[in-house]
């Protein structure tokens, strides 16, 4: 989990283009919109991307994507919980 | 079209020449680095967060941040309308998103780049960036891209509904955009102005911010006391007699105007159409800006730049002239066309005329 | 110098109709042009609702007398100047009215349904790729296909800002001619759907998979479609020079800008309602002297929302009429505002008001009930079109019976 969660915050900085911010300074569960990184309804719709290239996974809509994207650790959890779904079809 | 009190308060430019610091102005001449005119961009930490500049094109960031300069020449004022003109608008957003959409088959598709390719993102990012909800335009239409965003920008201040408008010029360069053009054999033909030999004519790119007002003050620039925007001549009627009409309209004759800023660019098939006007004009000083500046749908917004500020600072700088008759520039007719069509004609003017 | 800007021509074209006489056929019978019918070759549009127009380029080129079969037209052009005709040829303007007139366009996606063949080449080889498929791109191409057509000579120019084009074209042709500098001015807009902006909407995921609805509360997104729009405005006094019979008068209209975010919509509605109360206040009207308003409604979550909270806030309890006319046309982006302002000289001049089709559930936080079914024989005198683009891009019209 921890590997995924370190993972998921440089994938992060990359598809959002987060010049300026490193990994370390994005804490696991600190809201990533709003408050905290001041992401917005674009970045959500680029984080599904992000969840669909790179994990195959599909987020549906920006509803689904408030409790998936709420932080680096449910998104974690998130994806950790999709792909053990995988691996037992 | 006469005009009253339309002064240029603000204004800013970002180029392939040192404009946004203006040490152009004192002889810092920039020679070609690349193979079309790049522009020489400011260090955008300076002037743009980070995190809520992520999304931006070089476009956008040089159209936000010469925005800001220009509304801070203008004494901080809110402009009242923002209006731009772009040819092509944001091209490196527009590739980015056409390249992904062919390369994965319509599928899994950033919105970050589909955004930001729309035209009328330039205007609306800067009416973000200073929470203006006044009105809001852009204007993409080839060589009268820019030339109708200040043409509706006078309209709106000699109706009363503004008093302060902002007018910008942006248009960018991205490398396949200038392999495309050279095989049009549009803007980049390696061919080069008379007597500016050294500096053949290419693609070039840049943005321009203005703040026009219907106050003068102190700081004014410049004036703008005509402007006329004819889309073809009619065929009863000749260049010439345009600019009688034109200098006419203004109380003005030919022998007034000090300088002219010719939009010529080396191609002989464009320039065949300044050839009257130089005839005519040939007691004023004649200036070109297009061996600087390159070509470009928005490349006349640079014209009105060298104007201002020739106007401003009584001096003009030496590598722009084509014809030297030495005569301090009080009135300056800016002139663009594009073989045969879009012909601008603009008086800029002392501030006190 | 001030008058009022009459309107003299009418035309538009799109997927219920090629014509102003095929557009009010479709209007008596409630038509939808909305189906899973796609002439364009893209994957998506093979697997949502769209609105597009059946006709191949060449079937629109053959429509159009006096274009040169050697010209490559972009489908946008071609929509363009079908409707444009039509307008030019309902006011009876001759070619010497033509020559001295203005030609205010408007698109967003120009070109683009030839430059993406173009690119797709490109990508192979920097060699490869139909040069004049390049040469249709930019946005200007349009305006002087049209402008060649229709012989205007004087002045011609595009606006785009999305999905407020057209409006905003027609606000810049009022300002020309109030300001003397036209008599007259062809103003519109025309966008042709291509894969560039059916991806990019989805990328958004904001396109619906099924028709739109409109204002109701389970509405899951828009319909693309194409289409092109288009006044002929023209000066009090030219018209009387020329005799001519103006249909109605553009007598308000207003821009202002949300200022709050690339895409989305302030959640008070702020630009709706600046551009609104603008388009108000210059008529010189009270907004109790509305009849009927052609609304925005694209049926996104977004935009319906924040258009009916900037509604109440401008009328409150005395909201007239009010219906959004996409899950008929379609969103056609830069097209909407033309063809949604053609529609409303049709209301006032025929007394209609429109159907705000596939509505059941009104928004529970606003409870806007749009008109549903088709009304005639109503007296129409002022109505307000809507048109809000990305960006924060609002426009609105306000268009009079004479």
């Amino acid at each position: 989990m921890n590997q995924l969660i370190t993972e998921l915050k440089k994938e992060i900085i990359l598809q959002l283009n987060l010049q300026g911010v490193t990994p370390e300074e994005i804490e696991d569960n600190a809201p990533l919109f709003g408050d905290g990184l001041g992401l917005d309804s674009i970045d959500v719709l680029e984080l599904i991307v992000l969840l669909r290239k790179k994990y195959g996974i599909k987020v549906n809509g920006a509803e689904e994507g408030k409790s998936v994207f709420y932080s680096v650790q449910s998104m974690a959890e998130f994806v950790y919980a999709n792909q053990q779904q995988q691996q037992q079809q | 079209m006469l005009i009253q009190n339309v002064y240029i308060n603000g204004l800013s430019g970002i180029s392939a020449q040192p404009t946004f610091d203006e040490t152009f102005l004192s002889g810092n001449i920039q020679e070609p680095t690349a193979a079309y005119k790049k522009g020489v961009e400011p260090d955008y930490k300076q002037y743009l967060n980070p995190t809520a500049s992520r999304r931006f094109s070089r476009l956008i960031k040089m159209s936000l941040v010469a925005a800001q300069k220009s509304i801070a020449m203008a004494d901080g004022v809110m402009p009242e309308a923002i209006i731009t003109g772009t040819g092509l608008g944001c091209l490196e957003d527009t590739e980015k998103f056409l390249g992904a959409l062919i390369e994965n088959h319509e599928s899994m598709l950033s919105p970050t780049a589909f955004i930001q390719s729309t035209h009328n993102t330039i205007s609306g990012q800067i009416a973000m960036m200073i929470t203006c909800y006044h009105p809001n335009y852009t204007y993409s239409n080839r060589y009268f891209s820019f030339e109708s965003s200040l043409l509706d920008g006078i309209l709106m201040l000699q109706d009363n509904s503004c008093k302060h408008v902002m007018v910008n010029a942006a248009d960018e360069v991205i490398p396949s955009v200038h392999t495309i053009i050279k095989r049009m054999r549009l803007w980049d033909r390696s061919e080069s102005i008379a007597q500016q030999a050294g500096m053949p004519v290419t693609i070039g790119e840049g943005v321009v911010s203005m703040i026009i007002s219907s106050e003068k003050k102190n700081s004014s620039l410049a004036q703008i006391k005509a402007y006329k925007l004819l889309y073809k001549l009619p065929a009863e009627s000749s260049i010439e007699a345009q600019l009688q009409l034109f200098l006419q309209e203004a109380s003005l004759s030919v022998t007034d105007i000090e300088v002219i800023l010719l939009g010529m660019n080396g191609d002989p098939s464009n320039d065949c159409y300044y050839e009257p006007v130089r005839t005519m004009f040939s007691d004023s000083t004649q200036l070109v800006y297009k061996h600087l500046f390159g070509e470009s749908f928005t490349a006349s917004s640079f014209a009105y730049w060298l104007g201002a500020q020739f106007i401003r600072t009584q001096k003009i700088e030496p590598f722009c002239i084509l014809s030297d008759k030495q005569r301090a520039p009080k009135h300056i007719l800016v002139y663009n066309q594009f073989r045969g069509k879009y012909h601008s004609f603009c008086l800029l003017t002392d501030v006190e005329v | 110098m001030s008058s009022r800007v009459l309107i003299t021509g009418i035309g538009s074209v799109s997927s219920i109709g090629l014509t102003i006489q095929e557009l009010t056929d479709s209007i008596l019978k409630s038509d939808s042009g909305v189906s899973r019918k796609t002439r364009l070759d893209s994957i998506l549009a093979r697997s949502l609702p769209t609105a597009q127009i059946q006709l191949s380029d060449e079937q629109l080129k053959s429509r159009i007398p006096g274009l040169s079969c050697k010209n490559v037209y972009s489908r946008t052009a071609l929509l363009g100047m079908l409707a444009a005709s039509e307008a030019v040829a309902m006011a009876g303007l001759t070619q010497s009215n033509c020559k001295a007139a203005g030609l205010v366009n408007s698109t967003s996606a120009g070109g683009m349904d030839k430059g993406e063949f173009f690119y797709a080449d490109y990508l192979k080889s920097p060699t490869k790729g139909n040069l004049k498929f390049a040469q249709t791109h930019d946005c200007g191409d349009a305006a002087e296909q049209m402008a060649a057509l229709l012989h205007i000579e004087q002045y011609i120019t595009t606006i785009s800002t999305a999905c407020s084009s057209a409006a905003n074209a027609m606000m810049h042709g009022a300002r020309l001619i109030k300001a003397g500098l036209c008599d007259v001015v062809v103003a519109g807009g025309s966008d042709a759907i291509c894969k560039f902006t059916i991806n990019g909407f989805n990328s958004l995921m904001i396109l619906s998979e099924e028709p739109c609805k409109p204002f109701d509360k389970n509405r899951t997104g828009l319909n693309l479609g194409e289409a092109a729009g288009y006044f002929v405005l023209e000066s009090e006094a030219s018209v009387k020079r020329r005799g001519a019979k103006p249909l109605a008068v553009l007598s308000g209209y207003g821009n202002a800008c949300d200022a709050y975010h690339q895409t989305a919509s302030s959640p008070n509605g702020e630009g709706a309602y600046l551009a609104m109360m603008q388009a108000i206040n210059v008529s010189g009207y009270k907004p109790t002297e509305i009849d009927y308003i052609n609304a925005h409604g694209t049926g996104t979550q977004n935009n319906d929302m924040s258009e009916s909270v900037a509604l109440l806030r401008i009328f409150s309890e005395n909201l007239p009429p009010v219906s959004s006319t996409k899950a008929m046309t379609g969103h056609t982006l830069a097209a909407a505002g033309g063809i949604e302002a053609v529609m409303s000289v049709l209301a006032i001049q025929h007394g209609w008001i429109f159907p705000n089709k596939n509505f059941n559930d009104a928004i529970e936080e606003t409870g806007i009930v749009p008109v549903t079914e088709l009304q005639t024989n109503k007296t129409i005198k002022h109505i307000l079109s809507n048109s809000f683009g990305f960006g924060g891009n609002n426009s609105s019209l306000l268009i009079s019976a004479c």
